[in-house]
C-alpha cells in the first residue's frame, strides 16, 4: 500500500520533467539538422560498443587500445582486401585504430564536459547563492583562467604534469570549468531573488536543498546547451594536442595520433603525389564527422531550450 | 563630461588589471612548482659544467624557500625580464620571444582582418537574407568550419596546393629568398618579410612570403571565421526585431538604409568585442597552424619546447600569451566603451 503510494508521488513529481523531456525530443524531431547529428552521434556509439566485434584485437593482445602493426617498415601501405584502411606509417592497422578510436573520442568528450559541467555548476550555484567574500574569491579565480588563451594553458599543464591522455584531460578540465562557473552563477543570481527559493527559505529547508532542489533544476537549462556544443570543441583540442605530441602515445588508437603518425606522408612521391592519402584523410574524416554531429545537437538544442526562441 | 567619463572608466579598468596579472603570474609559478628544486635550478643551467655548482643555483635563485618567498624573487626576475633559459632553441626564453615573433605578427597581419570582414560580411548578409538559401549556405558553412580539425584543414591543403599543384610551400621563405633577406644587402625594418621586400624594392621577395603564407592564413580564417558570422548573425537578428527597426521602416525608409545605418552599427557592437578576442585567440589556433606548414613563429617554437619539456619556453610563451590576451580584453573594452555610452555608467 505504501509502497503504490510513494510510486505515485515519485511519478507525480517527475511529471513535468517527464513533459519537458517528451516537448524537447519532440522539437528536436522536427529538425532536420539535429536528426543529422544524433544519427552521427548514435552510428558512433555503436561503433564505440561494438569495437570488440568489428575489429577485434588479434588473441592475447594486452591493452586493445593500442593498435595492432604488421610489420615495422615506416612507408604507409595502401588500402587491401585484408587491411581496408591500409597502413600507417609503422605499419599500424588504420582500420583498427578509427574504430577503437571513436571509443577514445566518446571517453575524453563526456569526461572532460561532465567533469567542468559538474565542477561549475557547483561552484557556480555556491557562488552565486552566498555571493560575498566566496563570490569575490571564485570569480577572482575564473578571471585568472580565463586571461589565458585556453589551448595554451592547457598545453603549459600538460607539460609539466607530464604528456598523456590523462593528463591532457585534466588539462581541459582544469582550464574548462571557468566559462560553466560564470554561466551558472549568472543564472543562479536570475533564479535567486524568486518567490519560489523565499518559500523554501522560509518553510526552514536548508541551504544545500535551496540550491540542489529549487534553484539548479531552474537555472541548468543554459548549462545543458553550453555543455552540448562543447562535446565537439573539446575532442577537437584533446585531437589538436595529441597532434602536436603531447597526448596520447604513439600506436594508440586515437584519431589525433593517427593523424600525427601521417605527417612525414603528406606529399607523395613524384607523378603520385596523393599516394599515402588514406593515412590522414581517413582519420581526419572520423574526427570531423564525430565533431559535426554534435555540434549539429549542440546547435539544435540551443535553439530548443533558448527560452525567448521557444513555445512559438 | 563624456571624456572625463572614460578616463574615469580607463583607468578603473587599467586598476583592476593589476590582480588579474598578478594571479596569473601566480598560476605559472603554481605550475612549475609541480618540478623539484633540482629540476627548476636546472632551468637556468646553460652549461653542463655549471651542473656541479646546483645548489649555488638552487640558492642563488630561492629555489628552496616558502611558497612566497620564491614567488616573490621569481617575479623580480621575470620583471627584470628573465625568464630562463630555452634549451630548444639555445638562447634566454625572452630573446627567444623576440626573435619568432614577427613571423607570427606577419600572419596575424593578414589572417585577422581577413577574418574580421569576411566573418562580418557572411555574418550581415545571412541576417539580412533570413531563411533564404543563402542563409542555409553560410550557416551550413560556418558548422562545417566550426566541426573541422585545423590541423587536418592545414594537411589537406598542403597536400593539394603543394602535393598535387606544386604551389605555395611550406615553411616561409624559399630558400633563395631566405639568403637574400639574410644577406646584409637586405635592410631589415620590421622583420616582417612581405613588408621589409617591398621597402627594400625586392618585390620578388614578397612575391615568394607572399605565396608561402597563403595556405596558413586560409586555414586560421576558415577555422575562426565561423564564430564571427555565428555572432553578427544572431545580433543582427536580435537587433531587427526591436521597435527602432519597425519605426524605421514604417516611415518609409529604403531598407538598405534601415540595415546599413540603423542596424548594422548597433548589432556589430558585439562583433567587435569578439573580433578583439579573435585576433589575439589567433594565437592558439597559430599554435597549431605554424606546427603544420613548418612556419617558424612563436607557436612553432613553442610546440616544439613542449615536446622536448623545454618547460621555461613554455611557462615563458604562456605567460606572455596571456599578457597578450589581457591587452587585447582590455583594448576591446575601451573601445567598447567608446562606441557605447552606456558602459561608462555601469
Amino acid at each position: 500500500m505504501l509502497q503504490t503510494a510513494k510510486s505515485t508521488t515519485l511519478k507525480k513529481r517527475l511529471e513535468p520533467t517527464l513533459r519537458e523531456l517528451r516537448f524537447i525530443l519532440s522539437r528536436l524531431k522536427e529538425n532536420p539538422l539535429s536528426i543529422a547529428g544524433i544519427a552521427i552521434i548514435s552510428f558512433y556509439a555503436v561503433l564505440a560498443a561494438l569495437a570488440p566485434v568489428i575489429a577485434p584485437p588479434p588473441p592475447k593482445w594486452r591493452d586493445p587500445y593500442m593498435i595492432p602493426r604488421y610489420g615495422f617498415i615506416p612507408e604507409p601501405k595502401p588500402p587491401n582486401e585484408k587491411l581496408i584502411f591500409g597502413t600507417t606509417e609503422g605499419q599500424y592497422d588504420l582500420f583498427y585504430g578509427c574504430i577503437w578510436g571513436a571509443r577514445t573520442a566518446f571517453r575524453i568528450g563526456l569526461m572532460v564536459v561532465l567533469s567542468v559541467a559538474l565542477i561549475g555548476l557547483v561552484i557556480g550555484s555556491v557562488s552565486g547563492y552566498y555571493g560575498g567574500l566566496v563570490d569575490e574569491v571564485l570569480m577572482r579565480l575564473t578571471d585568472i583562467i580565463l586571461s589565458f588563451p585556453g589551448l595554451i594553458l592547457v598545453m603549459a599543464l600538460v607539460v609539466a604534469l607530464g604528456p598523456s591522455l590523462d593528463t591532457v584531460m585534466t588539462g581541459l578540465i582544469l582550464v574548462g570549468w571557468p566559462s560553466y562557473a560564470r554561466l551558472m552563477r549568472g543564472e543562479v543570481l536570475r533564479v535567486k531573488s524568486q518567490d519560489f527559493v523565499e518559500a523554501a527559505k522560509a518553510v526552514g529547508c536548508s541551504d544545500f536543498r535551496v540550491i540542489f532542489r529549487h534553484i539548479v533544476p531552474n537555472a541548468i537549462y543554459p548549462l545543458l546547451v553550453m555543455a552540448s556544443l562543447d562535446i565537439g570543441t573539446i575532442v577537437l583540442s584533446a585531437a589538436a594536442l595529441s597532434f602536436l605530441g603531447l597526448g596520447a602515445p604513439v600506436g594508440y588508437a586515437d584519431w589525433g595520433q593517427l593523424i600525427s603518425l601521417s605527417r612525414n606522408w603528406i606529399i607523395g612521391t613524384p607523378g603520385q603525389p596523393l599516394k599515402y592519402w588514406h593515412t590522414f584523410i581517413i582519420p581526419g574524416l572520423f574526427i570531423f564527422t564525430f565533431v559535426l554531429g554534435w555540434n549539429l545537437l549542440g546547435d539544435a538544442l540551443r535553439d530548443v531550450l533558448d527560452p525567448m526562441m521557444r513555445r512559438r | 563630461m563624456a571624456a572625463s567619463g572614460l578616463r574615469s572608466y580607463i583607468i578603473r579598468r587599467l586598476l583592476l588589471l593589476v590582480p588579474v596579472l598578478l594571479g596569473a603570474t601566480l598560476l605559472i609559478f603554481a605550475v612549475s612548482q609541480m618540478f623539484s628544486p633540482v629540476e627548476r635550478a636546472s632551468l637556468y643551467v646553460r652549461d653542463p659544467k655549471q651542473l656541479r655548482n646546483i645548489d649555488e643555483i638552487i640558492k642563488k635563485y630561492h629555489l628552496d624557500d616558502p611558497f612566497f618567498i620564491q614567488f616573490s624573487h621569481w617575479l623580480a626576475e621575470v620583471l627584470k625580464g628573465n625568464l630562463g633559459w630555452s634549451k630548444s632553441v639555445n638562447m634566454p626564453v625572452a630573446r627567444a620571444i623576440v626573435e619568432f615573433l614577427p613571423a607570427t605578427a606577419e600572419l596575424v597581419l593578414y589572417a585577422a582582418p581577413l577574418t574580421i570582414f569576411l566573418g562580418i560580411k557572411m555574418g550581415v548578409l545571412s541576417a539580412t537574407h533570413r531563411d533564404t538559401p543563402l542563409d542555409h549556405a553560410t550557416r551550413t558553412l560556418a558548422i562545417i568550419g566550426w566541426s573541422l580539425p585545423s590541423f587536418w584543414l592545414g594537411i589537406v591543403l598542403l597536400a593539394v596546393f603543394y602535393g598535387v599543384f606544386g604551389l605555395f610551400p611550406p615553411g616561409r621563405l624559399s630558400v633563395e629568398a631566405s639568403i637574400y633577406v639574410n644577406s646584409p644587402n637586405f635592410i631589415r625594418y620590421t622583420k616582417l618579410n612581405t613588408i621589409d621586400a617591398l621597402l627594400n624594392g625586392q618585390f620578388w621577395i614578397f612575391v615568394d612570403a607572399l605565396k608561402h603564407l597563403v595556405l596558413p592564413v586560409a586555414t586560421l580564417v576558415i577555422i575562426n571565421i565561423a564564430l564571427l558570422m555565428r555572432i553578427t548573425r544572431s545580433s543582427m537578428l536580435e537587433e531587427m526585431s526591436k521597435l527602432y527597426v519597425m519605426m524605421a521602416r514604417a516611415k518609409g525608409l529604403d531598407d538598405k538604409v534601415v540595415v546599413n545605418k540603423h542596424v548594422q552599427r548597433n548589432a556589430l557592437i558585439s562583433a567587435l568585442t569578439v573580433s578583439g578576442l579573435l585576433t589575439a585567440s589567433l594565437l592558439c589556433g597559430v599554435v597549431i597552424t605554424e606546427t603544420v606548414f613548418n612556419y617558424h613563429g612563436i607557436g612553432y617554437w613553442a610546440v616544439h619546447a613542449a615536446i622536448q619539456l623545454d618547460i621555461p619556453a613554455v611557462l615563458g610563451f604562456t605567460l606572455f600569451s596571456a599578457l597578450i590576451f589581457v591587452a587585447a580584453n582590455l583594448i576591446v573594452d575601451i573601445m567598447y566603451a567608446y562606441v557605447d555610452p552606456r558602459i561608462k555608467l555601469g
